[in-house]
């Protein structure tokens, strides 16, 4: 496209349509790289490649879905080439803990209290970034940006079932996580089954 | 009973009005189920109450603009008038002596910025940063502008306009006579600026708001003169509605000081840091 009042009108509508989702794609992409290098890069590449393509992009379509796309497909190709599938999480470990820290009386306030009270907001962010992509990317998406379900489904392209039981096992995980780095420091004591 | 519809519960994602009770009412007597419940609920609020959000650095924000904006939407480059004169050969030589001659006798008779600048408040635009400040004040004082961050320390303080998109080094000194309070980051076109409260004994409040001076008359306006005024390194102060404004340079940041109390510390606390 060389015209140049076409490609006038096609950055004026990209500024107005993409741009302004910039901070959300970058906290995902530091959330999803862990490092402020990576997350500009990755960023930085998932707009080029947007505006290369905004011609065919559907109008009056959700831009932002579109975006977050292109950004989880971009962290795809370029940052998971090395390991070529995303990790592999032994979930029966996961189970495992989770059932054997459950007090016996099943009332987990005190507990709450202990990991809510002892750790630090850093000590949370990064039980969030241990988490395997596939969980740490749905807790993300709901719990920091607070998108629904539907939107969720949409920006990783999975149905909204599978949203639904990530997110439940990803809670879970992040527990167990959060217990594993309270009962480590000595904030609470496990009570073992 | 799939044990996901309770995250489904818990994020608010069920309409069926039938369907959400039945939850509640088995939530109620199986014990398990309402421990797995309140897991659930948990670790939504520790996500959303102590994992911070981070924005895009203006930097990068920058680059992204330039690298797709095409080339007859960038602004002009402004001509050097100091290096066209010296490309034009019949004017090189002669322009290059006087030049010379001028910076000379200017350098030999200049005059620093002395004279304290009239700032006349009801001129002001309410871009202007002395306006700004003097307004946030009183809705500091009113209970209207209360800190985001709350934090005595002078190192929390600057973390947290780091990590919060404040994209120039902030200065956050600590006095012996005052307690900080804590902080507001505000958005002006985008950008982020600081601001931080300091707390003194008799219900004194020091609020400090300061710009990276690059910004000055770019992003934010200040009075000319008084900018020539703290270049020169002097620190400006002048009473109004009963409470001290100062302005004075601290490193690369043009800070503006309002205080009510004590206005002698005031001025010794921050003309001396600049």
């Amino acid at each position: 496209m060389t015209d140049p009042n076409t490609q006038k009108k096609l950055y004026e509508d990209f500024e107005r349509e993409a741009i302004p989702h910039m901070d959300a794609l970058y906290n995902f992409a530091f959330r999803l790289t862990g490092d402020s290098d990576d997350a500009d890069d990755l960023v930085q590449e998932t707009y080029l490649r947007a505006f290369r393509f905004f011609d065919k992009f559907e109008q009056g379509t959700n831009c932002k879905a579109w975006l977050f796309r292109i950004l989880k497909n971009t962290f795809i190709n370029k940052y998971r080439k090395d390991t070529k599938e995303p990790d592999k999480v032994d979930y029966e470990e996961v189970d495992n803990y989770y059932e054997n820290i459950k007090p016996s009386n099943a009332d987990s306030a005190h507990l709450e209290k202990d990991i809510y009270d002892n750790l630090l907001d850093d000590e949370v962010s990064e039980a969030v970034n241990s988490l395997p992509e596939d969980f740490r990317t749905v807790i993300i998406l709901c719990d920091l940006e607070g998108y629904t379900y539907e939107e969720i489904a949409d920006f990783i392209d999975i149905p909204v079932g599978t949203v639904r039981s990530r997110l439940h096992r990803a809670r879970k995980m992040l527990f167990t996580r959060l217990h594993k780095y309270a009962a480590d420091k000595g904030f609470i004591v496990k009570e073992q089954k | 009973m799939n044990n996901d519809l309770i995250t489904a519960l818990v994020d608010n994602e069920i309409s069926d009005k039938n369907l959400i009770q039945r939850l509640n009412e088995q939530i109620s007597y199986d014990s398990s189920l309402k421990y797995d419940y309140n897991i659930q609920l948990f670790c939504k609020k520790i996500v959303t109450q102590r994992v911070k959000k981070v924005s895009a650095p203006q930097h990068l924000r920058s680059r992204i603009i330039s690298e797709i904006m095409p080339k007859e939407l960038e602004p002009k480059k402004k001509h050097n008038f100091l290096l066209d004169i010296f490309y034009r050969p019949s004017f090189s030589f002669a322009t290059a002596i006087i030049i010379v001659v001028a910076i000379i006798l200017i350098t030999i008779n200049r005059n620093t910025q002395t004279s304290i600048p009239e700032i006349d408040l009801a001129n002001l635009t309410p871009d202007n940063m002395f306006l700004q400040a003097v307004n946030n004040y009183s809705s500091i004082l009113n209970g209207q502008l209360t800190p985001q961050f709350l934090s005595e320390n002078s190192k929390e303080i600057c973390n947290y306009f780091s990590k919060n998109g404040v994209n120039y080094s902030t200065i956050v000194p600590e006095f012996k006579e005052w307690k900080l309070l804590g902080a507001v980051i505000s958005e002006d076109k985008g950008t982020k600026l600081a601001h931080h409260v300091y707390v003194g004994n008799n219900n004194q409040i020091i609020y400090v708001f300061q710009v990276n001076e690059s910004y000055i008359n770019n992003l934010i306006e200040l009075d000319p003169e008084l900018v020539n005024y703290l270049d020169s390194g002097n620190c400006y102060s002048k009473e109004i509605n009963g409470n001290l404004v100062l302005f004075s340079k601290m490193e690369q940041n043009i800070c503006a000081v309002i205080a009510n109390g004590d206005f002698n510390y005031v001025k010794n606390n921050f003309c001396s840091l600049n």
